[in-house]
């Protein structure tokens, strides 16, 4: 799969630089600058409402930040719609896994796929001229079901599938929009733990694939087995950053985040 | 036999007015209570222009679909981002301006009196005279709005429109411009409406503003919710149940008063009956789950 925004040498992949936001009163995040090179797994732990999920948000452009710019590939992104961003290279999955529920796993991966000029309305009218791109689109689907390991699910529904499968489908989709930055919000929380050894495998063969993935979690075995950096967020902000054996071994982060 | 073509080319305009409408309201999940609106835009439209020309039927017609495409545009610019119920009091908001505007504006449109004497429509030199040359014509346009529809549910087009009704935020997180894929299924939406509104002119060669009320816009979505919202061949068969209903009801006697007032019992009768024991409407699968998030 091929990026969007292939990576200049020496530009962070994704750049964060001042971010704040507040939600009456309450600050969310505060000065919140990071730079995350590619390719990499970083792990972004702390309790509960340290601002964790509000950074995916605020970086992926579902929610207006009060301060502070992002770029990706070192281009800014601060004030673009969630789809420009996607189209950038960066790419978000949900923590209340978000799929179009009615339809199938395999029609989940095409919305993914598709691109926009396919999608136009009046395209719509000459069938003709995309159908060997759909044709395509459907082997790539299928191919991307089959990394994560979903082949044999492709024509289920959605809904019909378990919540493990649900987060693998999900990271499909990611997948599908072939960016080359993913921001995963907890890839393996509430999941069997035979499939988060798949989900932790498959985030290994992405970086191998050359990719950025930053994922939000509490389970810190699972941190501990695939991250190559972790970012610890308290009261939104940045207390410590550093390779998991080093910030993880700090007494105050054990006690506080590592029970 | 005139009787009866007449209620051919009823249902015709009725079954193009609900299929046009479930593009929005079946496929992406955006209920709108101002599809009547547009059909008078068109209807409008397209008799004023004749009133004052002699273009021909698609003339007409193209120019019935271009300014329901700038009306819808006005509705869009303000409301498409809003969601559910949000969205319906909006389209409910803009279907009671234009039935002011249609009854007020006396100089263009004729207010309460309407328009009369549309003169007769011509297709490359075919002159429409008798109800059996408009429900042959309506018969084409039907066929032609139903493809046309068709194939936009079919494609990658229609796909990203089910995305919208299922989970918006989520299709917009893969990259999905959502808001202009719902601004483009609108004035889609509005403009095959127009088209109705352009055969229903020339059919009546009459036209006032009662035909384009609140209620005409309520019966329409009845016609979807009724069928089968996110079928297409559902808001069909809404079409024609709902308007042959109350015509069956003057053959067995019921005078037209009588019916003209059991038909809005029956509409209102209809709607919860149908939702409560056929959620999916007459025709099954429903459009309209995934908004309720049922699995």
């Amino acid at each position: 799969m091929s990026g969007c925004s292939a990576p200049e040498r020496g530009v962070p992949a994704l750049r964060c630089v001042g971010l704040e936001k507040s939600f009456g009163g309450v600050l969310a995040l505060a000065d919140v600058t990071i730079d995350f090179t590619a390719p990499g797994v970083v792990a972004i732990i702390g309790p509960n409402g340290a601002g964790k999920t509000t950074l995916i948000d605020g970086i992926s452009g579902f929610l207006r930040l009060d301060a502070g710019r992002c770029y990706v590939g070192g281009r800014e992104t601060t004030r673009l719609q969630p789809y420009q961003i996607v189209r950038r290279g960066l790419v978000r999955s949900f923590q209340d896994v978000r799929l179009i529920q009615q339809e199938s796993a395999l029609d989940n991966v095409m919305l993914a796929l598709t691109r926009q000029r396919e999608e136009a309305l009046l395209g719509a009218l000459w069938p003709m001229r995309h159908k060997a791109e759909e044709e395509l689109n459907v082997t790539t689907a299928r191919d991307t079901l089959r990394f994560v390991g979903l082949d044999d699910n492709a024509e289920s529904r959605a809904s019909d599938l378990s919540y493990g499968q649900e987060k693998l489908l999900a990271l499909a989709c990611c997948l599908a929009t072939r960016s080359d930055i993913l921001l995963l919000d907890e890839p393996v929380a509430g999941v069997h733990p035979d499939t988060i050894v798949r989900i932790l495998e498959l985030l290994r063969r992405l970086k191998d694939d050359g990719k950025l993935v930053i994922f939000v979690e509490h389970n810190i075995d699972a941190v501990r087995q695939v991250a190559d950096r972790v970012i610890v967020l308290d009261q939104g902000r940045v207390i410590a950053d550093g390779s998991p054996g080093a910030v993880l071994a700090r007494p105050e982060i054990l006690d506080a985040y590592v029970s | 036999m005139e009787y009866l073509l007449h209620i051919v080319v009823v249902i015709e305009i009725f079954a193009i007015l609900a299929i046009s409408l479930d593009l929005v309201a079946g496929q992406a999940g955006l209920l709108s209570l101002s599809h009547a609106a547009f059909f008078g835009i068109g209807a409008y439209a397209s008799a004023l222009l004749a009133l004052h020309g002699t273009a021909g039927y698609l003339t007409e017609m193209v120019v019935a679909m271009a300014t329901a495409i700038a009306a819808s545009l006005l509705v869009s610019s303000s409301s498409i981002r809003l969601h559910g119920e949000y969205f319906l009091i909006a389209t409910f908001g803009f279907q009671l301006i234009v039935f002011s505007v249609l009854n007020n504006w006396t100089a263009v449109t004729g207010g309460p009196s309407g328009l009369p004497g549309i003169p007769g429509a011509s297709i490359f030199g075919w002159q429409l005279r008798s109800a059996l040359d408009f429900a042959a014509v309506g018969a084409l346009q039907l066929a032609i709005v139903y493809l046309v529809v068709r194939l936009m549910v079919r494609s990658p087009f229609g796909r990203v429109l089910r995305a919208i009704r299922g989970d918006e935020a989520f299709a917009q997180s893969l990259g999905k411009n959502t808001v202009g894929v719902k601004v483009a299924a609108f004035s889609a939406s509005a403009a095959l409406a127009a088209s109705a509104g352009t055969l229903y002119a020339f059919f009546s060669s009459y036209i006032d503003p009662t035909s384009f009320t609140i209620l005409d816009s309520v019966l329409i979505l009845s016609m979807v919710l009724i069928g089968g919202s996110g079928t297409l061949h559902g808001p069909l068969i809404g079409a024609v149940v709902l308007v042959t209903l109350p015509e069956l009801l003057r053959q067995v006697g019921i005078s037209g008063e009588l019916a003209g007032n059991l038909r809005q019992l029956i509409y209102g009768a209809a709607l919860p009956i149908v939702i409560a024991f056929r959620p999916k409407g007459l025709v099954g699968r429903s459009g309209l789950d995934g908004r309720f998030g049922a699995k």
